[in-house]
């Protein structure tokens, strides 16, 4: 304001009681040619003069003259008098010009230039009325001019409304004018309250084309006021078109940008759609979008949602939006889309990515036909870089709220629009109405489309578990075959499954153990591997690994988690190293394959578990190289054992006399066994020796571990056939015979139970328990009255004395 | 404004320059017999065009000019070599000056505060200009320092001219609004002679009026006219010993006063051509070079007086 002043005083101070009428006419008073320099008597001396005289007509009617060149208004405004530079350092209003034919000037109030062109002149004039009325609200401009009436009277046509496709001026805008708008220099009505030209347009130093402050763009502008259709707001969050967002592959076509449509540096923008004068009416749109063609001039690819079931025009006349149009009064896209938000009602409560697709196919939400029932469908909202290890898949990924982001939702398997599900199908695909039979999946089939993510799981086509192959004939509970279900549907539904897998089998008929039919994994597999089921080859037997049971030396989450058929065995895979599909038959596995989760031939499997057991690896019992088999296998089977534990042969009838914890050492360790070298000729302890007592049995090291324990005496009271030594922590086949190793349970046989009774003895029988000098009375350590007395002793004590 | 040659080695400089100019002045005079020649022009900094410049100085064997609406101080070598700038956070600082010692100072307008910087653009203090009595806050668009260290702001609003010492006390003021030999009517921009002369464009009273030190009017160069020696919209004023250069910012001409206030020519070409600038406003000079703002043409030119190089 002081700057005006300031102004106002080096003309108006200097005009003293002159009259305007007296001002407007040539004089060369000083208060006139403080502008009106060619007014100056300098030039009619004769006398040189700094600047040459120009013979024009200086009035202001018709009249271009030096007065109101940009050059005389600046000698004030350069910062010197008045600080006017900021008017000059961007964007202003057309100058040195000739308006548009369109535009009719009434050139009594806003002269033009002797060429007929917009001049400074043109709008302003410091003769424009009284020096208060100049400084307080006319700013040097022809007219009052605070509520655009300046602006209007030139441009009319401007002020029409919406309803002939012009913004709104002179209503009252929600909330109040916006600071961040002053701050950039633009303003209310004189109310403060009502939209007016310059609430959207600076004429001088404006930023950007059309006379728009902001640096930024059009957009930011259009935001402060319409802060919720700029998808910016709280409530819609990126469920609007996305204001600045990259075209990418977008590309409008050439009748929308003839229509005036922006898309400056190549972004949306609100002017994209929006033409705010001279625009449809009420919508001010650039184009009319009539059934969304304006939607389709950019989203072109889209329009195939016509044949598609989610052409609701065809499919939904009934159905409304949340402000209640019917799809006949907003058109396709815009049914959904609404202009700058999701149109249908959303419940709130879940990620966005998932409400757009609920709000009509949600449970309770019935909007359409086709409702998502049933307690579990495909798991929404989890990262993908676990099943997808991290590499970039081709379906499209989101964040919660439906922006780019790295989770899977309903749009990562469906193309609701059809643009790319369409193009898979075949014409014939069509039903009664005309529309094309879709599920709107981005693939052609649903094993591909499983398997975009689910990169194991997809290795089961080929393999035992492909129902493709099956000998018997098989449905699943929705009695679909694999060539209606796919091949993932065989066993798995997407949507309204029963399990948290969705489970498509029906649960097995035999009553189970409660160890095993707790677990639904156990179930699963049983679900086919019964008698009478399609995988009845494949039964696990009687004498089958161990069900239900925490492992004792599995580490990490496994330790915690009860053993099942899923705790070795992967149904996706048929072998485990092998990424690819399986063999395209029904075979019989081997420790390579057989859908385990690793590899077992070197026992790597079992080791998972039983890493004490594991230490047999490359001990003497390690027979894997020799009879080409596992490093287990020789002894033990998971399935269909010939008798426990997991034994792989039937023992009896090689020593069916024996106990078989010493039978099934025995069936190597004989004659002409493989086991012939280590051959005991003395094995058996005298029987009036053994071991009775739980008093006993309760000392000592050894016998906590509980694994001999059953009163006897047998081979396995002093050896673990895993345990080549009681202290390495691997086997070594290499080992000399000793005390430490030879698969003794201890290396300290003080520790064992057989001190007991044979006290200072123990060592040396332990040591040469299978010789006979150890046993006869040259045994050097023999000492009768000490066996004697630890004899008593026993006996005291099984009697309880 | 005035740039006196400020800074270390600048008094050797200033006796060369004094032998130079008694020898070769910018003008031709009366005679017509010397002038200057175009020798480039400096547009802008780092990439980003100069906008709307508003002052210059030479110092430190620098060339600093204000970038009036980028909000910066462009450093210069004196073959307008970019070399650094500062500043980006002043508020419609219009003027701007250097000391004996070679710091610069920064008037901004709207803030009424004096930033002061190192030669090399550190930061080393600042104050804020005071009203005088129930005036409005001082609208600062130029400054000048004495060789006593009396820092000169030209109030351009209230039309009064502020001494001040660098701790940020003022210690007199004069001039106020009017068109007496000790009034002002918009006061733009200011300058000190060798002898403590201070001289300030008084714009709309078309003058550029000495005073002493101490605020005492001693005389008038120019006047209300468009004939040589006359001004229409005189803005800057340089001092080269005894010789006044004014700019007019409308004319386009830069004219030229001996100490009396005696007319002595229009700056001109060797060829005799008259110069006329495009909104021209401060200038500064250095050795033979001469450096001229021209505002709206968003530039500095560069001369070299006698066009040699």
């Amino acid at each position: 304001m002081r700057f005006i002043a300031a102004f106002t005083t080096a003309v108006f101070l200097a005009l003293g009681s002159l009259s305007l009428a007296f001002a407007l006419e040539a004089s060369s008073k000083r208060e006139c040619a403080v502008c009106h320099v060619m007014w100056m008597d300098d030039f009619k001396t004769g006398e040189e003069t700094v600047i040459p005289w120009i013979n024009t007509n200086v009035l202001m009617k018709n009249a271009y003259g030096v007065v109101s060149a940009e050059e005389m208004c600046y000698s004030c405004h350069d910062g010197f008098v008045v600080d006017s530079r900021a008017s000059w350092a961007g964007k202003r209003h057309t100058v040195f010009k000739k308006p548009s034919a369109k535009m009719k000037i009434d050139e009594s109030k806003f002269p033009l230039s002797v060429k007929g062109e917009i001049y400074c002149g043109t709008c302003h004039s410091i003769h424009s009325g009284s020096s208060e009325e100049v400084v307080s609200y006319k700013m040097f401009l022809r007219m009052d001019n605070r509520n655009s009436e300046m602006c209007r009277a030139c441009h009319p046509s401007y002020d029409a409304g919406p309803a002939k496709g012009f913004h709104t001026t002179l209503k009252e805008i929600k909330g109040g004018f916006p600071e961040s708008l002053k701050r950039s220099g633009l303003r209310p009505a004189t109310n403060q309250k009502d939209v007016i030209c310059n609430s959207c347009h600076k004429v001088h130093g404006s930023a950007r084309e059309y006379l728009i402050p902001s640096a930024a763009g059009v957009s930011v502008i259009c935001g402060e006021c319409h802060l919720d259709k700029t998808g910016q707001g709280p409530e819609r969050k990126l469920l609007a078109h996305k204001i600045g967002a990259d075209l990418k592959d977008i590309k409008p076509s050439e009748p929308l940008k003839k229509a005036g449509a922006k898309f400056e540096e190549n972004k949306l923008g609100c002017l994209s759609c929006h033409k705010v004068h001279k625009g449809t009416a009420n919508d001010i749109l650039a184009l009319e979008n009539r059934d969304s063609e304006l939607c389709f001039q950019c989203h072109d690819s889209l329009k195939v949602v016509r044949e598609t079931p989610h052409n609701l025009a065809i499919t939904g006349k009934e159905l409304k939006t949340a402000k209640g149009k019917s799809v006949q009064e907003v058109g396709t896209c815009s049914f959904c889309h609404g202009s700058h938000g999701w149109a249908q009602k959303l419940k709130g409560g879940e990620p966005l990515a998932t409400e757009v697709c609920a709000s009509c196919h949600g449970m309770n939400r019935k909007v359409t036909k086709v409702e998502i029932k049933g307690p579990y469908s495909h798991s929404l909202g989890k990262d993908s870089a676990k099943l997808t290890k991290g590499l970039k898949i081709e379906l499209p990924l989101f964040a919660d709220d439906f922006g780019e982001g790295n989770k899977v939702y309903c749009s990562s398997c469906h193309d609701s629009h059809g643009s790319k599900s369409l193009k898979l199908s075949k014409e014939s695909d069509r039903d009664e109405r005309g529309l094309v039979k879709t599920k709107f999946l981005r693939a052609e089939n649903k094993t591909d489309l499983c398997g975009k993510c689910h990169l194991n799981e997809k290795y089961v086509k080929g393999t035992g578990h492909d129902a493709t192959l099956f000998e018997k004939k098989y449905e699943n509970i929705r009695k679909e075959g694999p060539k209606e279900s796919g091949l993932c549907g065989t066993c798995h539904l997407v949507h309204e499954g029963p399990t948290p897998i969705g489970f498509a089998v029906p649960l097995p008929s035999g009553n189970y153990p409660a160890e095993i039919s707790r677990n639904p994994a156990n179930l699963y597999c049983l679900s086919c591997h019964e008698e009478g089921k399609v995988g009845e080859k494949k039964l696990t037997g009687k004498i089958s690994h161990t069900l239900g049971k925490k492992p004792k030396e599995a580490e990490g989450k496994k330790k915690d988690t009860e053993v099942s058929c899923a705790s070795c065995h992967q149904p996706h895979r048929w072998s485990p190293t092998q990424e690819d599909f399986g063999p395209g038959k029904l075979t019989d596995g081997d420790l390579s394959n057989s859908f385990l989760r690793i590899e077992n031939s070197k026992g790597g499997l079992c080791k998972e578990c039983h890493k004490t057991e594991y230490r047999v690896f490359q001990s003497k019992h390690d027979v894997s190289e020799k009879e080409k088999k596992g490093v287990c296998e020789f002894c033990h089977v998971v399935h269909r054992g010939k008798e426990a534990p997991l034994w792989a042969r039937d023992t009896s009838k090689f020593f069916p006399e024996e106990k078989p914890k010493s039978r099934r050492c025995l069936e190597c360790h004989r004659q002409n066994g493989p086991g012939e070298k280590a051959l005991v000729k003395l094995y058996r302890h005298p029987e009036s020796f053994l071991l009775a007592d739980p008093l006993l049995l309760a000392k000592g090291d050894l016998r906590k571990e509980g694994k001999s324990l059953d009163l006897e005496i047998h081979c396995l009271t002093c050896h673990d056939p895993h345990l080549w030594s009681a202290t390495l922590l691997e086997g070594r086949a290499s080992r000399t015979l000793s005390s430490k190793t030879a698969f003794l349970k201890a290396e300290d046989p003080a520790k064992t139970s057989c001190v007991d009774c044979h006290r200072q003895e123990t060592r040396y029988k332990y040591q040469y328990f299978h010789t006979e000098k150890a046993r006869s009375k040259d045994n050097p350590y023999y000492d009768p009255s000490r066996l004697i007395e630890s004899l008593k002793t026993f006996k005291t004590r099984r009697r309880g004395e | 404004m005035t740039r006196p040659m400020t800074g270390k080695g600048s008094m050797s400089m200033l006796v060369i320059l004094l032998l130079l100019f008694s020898l070769l002045p910018f003008t031709a005079a009366a005679t017509g017999s010397a002038g200057v020649e175009f020798s480039g022009e400096i547009t802008g900094a780092q990439g980003i065009p100069f906008n709307q410049p508003t002052d210059l100085v030479s110092a430190n064997g620098r060339l600093y000019v204000l970038d009036g609406l980028n909000h910066r101080v462009a450093v210069f070598d004196l073959a307008g070599k970019y070399l650094f700038q500062f500043g980006g956070d002043f508020h419609r600082a219009i003027g701007l000056c250097a000391d004996q010692r070679g710091a610069i100072y920064v008037a901004d307008a709207e803030t009424a505060k004096v930033k002061i910087f190192s030669p090399d653009g550190g930061a080393s203090g600042e104050f804020t200009a005071s009203p005088v009595g129930n005036n409005e806050k001082p609208r600062i668009t130029d400054c000048a320092v004495s060789a006593k260290g009396e820092i000169f702001l030209v109030d351009n609003g209230n039309h009064h001219i502020h001494v001040y010492d660098r701790s940020g006390r003022r210690l007199r003021w004069f001039g106020n609004f009017g068109e007496n030999n000790n009034e002002f009517r918009h006061p733009a921009t200011v300058a000190i002679d060798d002898n403590g002369v201070v001289y300030v464009v008084d714009v709309i009273n078309n003058l550029v009026k000495a005073f002493s030190s101490t605020g005492e009017p001693l005389q008038m160069l120019g006047g209300w006219g468009i004939t040589p020696g006359k001004l229409f919209r005189p803005k800057g004023v340089m001092l080269i010993r005894n010789t006044v250069y004014v700019s007019d910012s409308y004319t386009g001409a830069v004219q030229v006063f001996d100490a009396s206030g005696a007319f002595q020519g229009i700056m001109q070409r060797t060829s005799g051509e008259k110069i006329r600038f495009v909104t021209p406003t401060n200038m500064t000079s250095a050795g033979s070079r001469f450096y001229i703002v021209e505002q709206l043409k968003n530039r500095v030119s560069m001369w070299r007086m006698g066009g040699k190089r």
